[in-house]
């Protein structure tokens, strides 16, 4: 705050002496003035615009022009002038309402005819405008014609007639449409859409074929065909069925073992063989017997075959390598698989990993304490990489560039530490920066550190040298493999499994079957000597022992495997030991029946697969991704074949295929339904060559039978040609001259009718002019009767219009009504017409009055237009002295030069009244001219002539008239010559006035030209 | 101290009449701002200065320290607005601290050299009296105007 107190001078303003002041906010005042403003009335605006204006031009700020024009405005916006504009408006609105609703009467009620009529003439006016040119302005011009045609009634009710007895004739043509010809037409239709591009892309090409297929199929010697195939495909089937149980039931391994019992049997009782003989012998058989049984099979053989022993040792030797070899490549891969996920988990290398770990180990420490506490100093590098300050401590006691560090990889910083930490001697502060490092329990990684950067890269050479050491691409190579078998080992336990569904059937049967067999008298003395066997087996597993027990466990585990395998394993050492104890023709004569039941098992194998399980096995025998790879072709072949080979054979064949028919069925199967599509397409093609020739041969018939025949004859032959019989066209022909018979009645009488009224008007006009008929308002006799004609007219409508309602069966109320409508229409329509004749005369009255108008009375109509003009502001004062000029020119011209009376008699100036205004227009003339020369002066002053030594503008201007420009301004009047007009005689006084009137005329002229002359120089001026 | 009250011959009244009665403190501290700026003027005009004088020269070391950094005395002349109700005051002079020995130059004192009274007389100096005086005019013309363009 300022302090002022040593020196001060104060200036004091008390207002306690105040007394007076607003109390009123500028908000009330400002709305005291709004409601000051709003309560002036137009007449008081009006008046205080005429004194603003009149004090204007008192101080000399307007010019006359402006002056004049703003007079004009504000005379244009005086109450009067509104309130006559306001009315004229409204009589403009009432006479627009009024033609308009005129018009929308007529418009209602005119006939379709009329709409024809009018709508043609509107189109030839285009036509004749230049609307439609070139050629395809004249077709459209046609095209619209024949539409408009189109419109008619009677052309609508043809066409329906036409269009319903065409349906008509389609319907019949289409009831007696053959087979062939429907598939035809189909085809055709769905050939045109394939060819106008409906069935694009892959799905529009499955969807034509299936539809074509479809159709084919709707042909009744192809669904024959079909069906027959069918039936020979299901016969045969069948037969094959039966066969093949037949077969199954005579080839049975218990049949053979049936008949080589009953064989050796009865060569032992014929004493070809002896005892010992007829023992191994019935082994044998019963070896290939078990053979033939898949689980049992192996065990069978193992019991009757002599050299089990050997097979034991080797298979046990063959295991006990298996599986060392399996687990340690089990373990190495899990141990690479370890490295190669805490490597990629710590970011580091696999290697690096190794040697950290084998450190790690001469600590104690195991792989995954290794493994965290990389992990922990991979953690605080990340948090020191984030700002973080937990290895400051450690990186300054070790002498590290944090920075280089920080931008360091894993391996690369466990190196620099390690470098730095060979140069610490103190071991407690090794174990203080190792906990720092790598966190609780660091220590265990302090050989590596005290190893420094030699020490590791001496661990990598030697794990290097031992062949521990391992590449990305091994890595990835063992992670590949482990990946490969775990995916055969679910291709495999999808196959087993896949084989126990498919077996089940046959063990039940072989159960069963053996159940029986052994149930059998006969068979009993076997089952003895196979119980001898069993027993004989039993005795030998205890000799063997232990040594068996790791064979049946490997055994066991391989069987997951390869059961298949096994079973192989177990023939290869029965008919081994069988090929031993033969001789060679024994032997050859074995190995061709083992040959022979391989392939024979092999076709009931495969025989019992589906398609899918066949597929299965095979790609069971492959590595897994070529399994897949083959199953994603198959399957998309498959479905490519499915939505190609949709024929009802094919389908056949694929679900007999499914079911288990051979290959050799299949194939008979398969070559039939080729054999029959080849049929059937060339079938196809010689029905579409023949269609296509028939086709030719009939579009040529038809030209040539049908030349020069009219339209309607041509459509019979069509219907004809498209079957219709000829009672069907006789009543098409009969119903047609029906048509034309009633169209023709009712044109004749209608004919009749407006004959009848033409020559009632004719008679009636006659009858009114005999008798001096003078109808309201001029009404002649024609007129007359051409109204009342008019009235008969619409009389005879309103009959045909009940008549018609009648027909169609309305009820009286809505025939009254329809009626009264009617009745109403009608006289708005007269209405309408006196509203056009009273137009009309008024229009004439008009005309009429102009011809008889004098010149004087056009002058003053004509003044009075221009002057009505001139205050509405809607021209200037040049343009308004021209028009005067023009009126007097006129009027001049109309009057004779010997009448002037006459013309004096017309502006009335024989009068009182007219000498007064001969005054004031001799007064506004002079005041004009002085105005003029006033003007002219000021002109010159603003536009003063150029010195001699500037160069105007060239301005190229038409020269004023000679006489002009030697006439001088008119002298103003004096008093002397006022009161010598007086004292004229009124024609003296006319002819001065006329001689006046010119000589203003000429003034204004020459005036018009300065003015134009001044405006073309300052346009020039400008635009230089 | 020199208190100057202006006297109104109505024309302040007809200025204040046309002011809404709300407006009017607001109007009057307008006014007498203006008639106070135009005193400040005169008086800074008319106020001596040491530099121009010369009397800076006369100056001891002391008083040249305790007077560095410091305003001239022109400078120091400005104005306050003081409101006492329907009493609105304008004071004009120099304003402390710099302006504080305004009085001793404003009017005449007594010379003491040493603490002692040396009988001799240091003429005064007037500048805010006669810049008061002699724009008393301007002063009620600067207030008039300031109150019509508010009103």
């Amino acid at each position: 705050m300022t302090t002022i107190d040593t020196l001060a001078y104060k200036i004091i303003a008390d207002t306690q002496g105040f007394t007076r002041g607003l109390m009123a906010t500028r908000q009330e005042i400002a709305a005291a003035k709004e409601l000051l403003r709003e309560s002036v009335n137009s007449w008081d605006l009006y008046q205080a615009k005429l004194q603003a204006v009149e004090q204007l031009q008192a101080k000399g700020l307007l010019s006359s022009e402006q002056y004049a024009a703003a007079m004009n405005r504000l005379n244009a916006q005086s109450p009067e002038a509104v309130q006559r504009q306001q009315e004229l408006a409204e009589m403009a609105r009432r006479l627009a309402a009024a033609e308009s609703e005129a018009a929308a009467v007529v418009a209602r009620h005119r006939t379709e005819r009329e709409k024809y009529t009018e709508a043609v003439q509107r189109l030839a006016a285009l036509k004749a405008g230049g609307q439609f040119s070139g050629e395809s302005g004249q077709r459209t011009y046609t095209a619209e014609l024949e539409r408009l045609k189109g419109l008619l009634p009677e052309v609508q009710a043809k066409q329906m007639a036409q269009a319903a007895a065409e349906r008509e004739a389609a319907d019949i043509v289409a009831r007696h449409r053959t087979e062939r010809e429907r598939y035809d037409a189909a085809l055709q239709r769905l050939v045109g859409m394939k060819s106008a591009g409906l069935f694009s892309g892959e799905a529009g090409q499955r969807a034509y074929l299936a539809e074509l297929e479809r159709l084919r199929g709707t042909l009744p010697e192809v669904q024959a065909q079909q069906q027959a195939a069918a039936a020979a495909a299901d016969k045969h089937a069948a037969a094959l069925h039966r066969a093949k149980q037949l077969t199954a039931d005579a080839e049975t391994p218990f049949s053979r073992y049936r008949s080589a019992v009953h064989e050796l049997s009865q060569l032992k009782s014929q004493g070809a063989l002896t005892a010992a003989e007829y023992s191994k012998a019935l082994r044998g058989v019963r070896a290939e017997l078990a053979s033939n049984l898949p689980l049992l099979g192996g065990m069978a053989k193992l019991l009757v075959s002599q050299g089990w022993m050997q097979a034991g040792i080797v298979a046990t030797a063959a295991v006990a390598a298996y599986r060392h070899v399996s687990a340690q490549v089990s373990v190495q891969s899990a141990e690479v698989e370890r490295l190669a996920k805490s490597s990629k988990l710590l970011g580091l290398d696999v290697n690096t990993l190794q040697v950290w770990e084998r450190f790690g180990s001469r600590a104690g420490a195991s792989v995954d304490t290794v493994g965290e506490k990389i992990g922990k100093f991979v953690e605080k590098l990340g948090g020191m990489r984030a700002g973080g300050k937990d290895l400051d401590a450690a990186i300054g006691a070790l002498g590290l560039d944090k920075k280089r560090l920080a931008n360091a990889s894993v391996d690369d910083a466990l190196r620099m530490v390690a470098e730095r930490f060979a140069g610490i001697t103190n071991a407690a502060d090794r174990a203080y920066l190792a906990e720092q490092l790598f966190g609780r329990g660091g220590d265990a990684m302090l050989p590596a550190l005290t190893a420094g950067a030699a020490g590791l890269d001496e661990m990598r050479s030697k794990l290097a040298a031992l062949g521990l050491t391992l590449t990305v691409d091994q890595v990835e190579s063992v992670q590949r493999a482990k990946r490969a078998w775990s995916e055969m080992r679910h291709t495999l336990d999808g196959t087993w499994r896949t084989l126990a569904v498919q077996l089940a059937p046959t063990i039940e049967h072989t159960a069963r079957t053996l159940s029986e067999e052994f149930a059998r008298p006969e068979n009993q003395a076997a089952m003895k000597q196979m119980a001898a066997d069993l027993a004989e087996f039993g005795r030998a597993a205890i000799d063997v022992g232990v040594a068996l027990g790791p064979v049946v466990a490997a055994t066991g585990r391989m069987a997951g495997m390869s059961l298949q395998g096994w079973a192989a394993i177990g023939r290869l050492f029965t008919r081994g030991t069988l090929l031993e104890d033969s001789g060679e023709a024994d032997r050859q004569a074995v190995q061709a029946r083992i040959e022979r039941e391989r392939a024979e098992q092999r076709a009931r194998a495969r025989s019992a697969m589906t398609g899918q399980q066949l597929e299965t096995y095979v790609g069971g025998r492959q590595t897994a991704a070529v399994a897949d790879e083959v199953k994603s072709l198959n399957s998309e072949l498959a479905k490519q074949a499915e939505s190609l080979l949709r024929t009802t054979a094919a389908q056949r064949i694929a679900a007999l295929a499914a079911r288990g028919a051979t290959s050799e069925q299949l194939r008979e199967a398969t070559a039939w339904e080729k054999l029959i599509a080849s049929r059937r397409q060339a079938n196809a093609a010689a029905d579409k060559l023949r269609s296509k020739t028939e086709e030719l041969a009939s579009s040529h018939r038809q030209a040539i039978e049908t030349f020069g025949l009219s339209a309607e004859a041509v459509k019979m032959y069509e219907l004809r040609m498209a079957g219709a019989t000829a009672e069907t066209l006789r009543a098409i022909a009969a119903a047609k001259s029906h048509v034309q018979s009633l169209e023709a009645q009712k044109q004749l009488t209608e004919k009749t009718a407006e004959a009848g009224l033409q020559q009632w008007q004719t008679q009636r006009q006659a009858q009114l002019q005999a008798a001096g008929f003078r109808g309201p308002g001029g009404q002649t006799a024609a007129e007359r009767a051409a109204e009342e004609t008019a009235e008969l007219r619409r009389q005879r409508d309103l009959m045909q219009l009940v008549a018609r309602l009648r027909q169609e069966g309305s009820s009286e109320e809505d025939i009254r009504r329809q009626v009264a409508i009617r009745q109403q229409a009608d006289a708005i329509d007269r209405q309408s017409q006196a509203l056009t004749r009273r137009q009309r005369l008024l229009e004439s009255g008009r005309q009429a009055e102009e011809s008889v108008r004098s010149p004087e009375e056009a002058y003053a109509e004509q003044l009075r237009h221009i002057r009505e003009m001139m205050d509405a502001g809607g021209m200037s004062v040049t343009a308004y002295v021209r028009l005067r000029k023009r009126a007097a020119e006129e009027l001049a011209r109309a009057l004779p030069g010997g009448d002037r009376r006459r013309g004096v008699a017309a502006f009335g100036l024989d009068s009182a009244e007219g000498q007064d205004q001969i005054f004031e227009m001799r007064r506004a003339m002079a005041a004009l001219r002085k105005q003029a020369q006033i003007d002219a002066q000021v002109a010159a002053e603003a536009h003063p002539k150029p010195a001699l030594d500037s160069k105007p503008p060239v301005i190229q201007e038409p020269k004023p008239p000679v006489d002009q420009q030697s006439q001088a301004v008119p002298a103003p009047l004096t008093n002397a010559d006022r009161q010598r007009m007086l004292d004229m005689d009124p024609l003296q006084q006319s002819a001065e006035m006329a001689g006046e009137l010119a000589t203003q005329t000429a003034y204004q002229s020459r005036m018009v030209a300065a003015l134009e002359r001044l405006e073309r120089q300052e346009t020039a001026s400008v635009a230089n | 101290m020199a208190a100057v009250e202006i006297k109104d011959d109505g024309t302040v009244e007809s200025a204040l009449a046309a002011l809404e009665v709300r407006l009017r403190g607001k109007a009057l501290r307008a006014a007498l701002s203006a008639a106070a700026r135009v005193v400040v003027a005169a008086a800074r005009q008319k106020c001596p200065r040491s530099r121009v004088t010369g009397t800076r020269r006369l100056w001891s070391r002391s008083t040249v320290a305790s007077r560095s950094g410091t305003k001239d005395l022109a400078d120091t002349i400005t104005h306050a607005l003081r409101d006492y109700g329907e009493r609105q005051v304008a004071i004009v002079g120099p304003a402390r601290p710099a302006g504080a020995l305004g009085h001793l130059v404003e009017f005449s004192r007594r010379k003491f050299l040493w603490g002692r009274d040396s009988q001799a007389t240091i003429d005064g100096r007037p500048f805010l009296r006669p810049a008061a005086d002699e724009t008393r005019g301007a002063q009620q013309a600067a207030f008039v105007a300031a109150l019509r363009s508010d009103s």
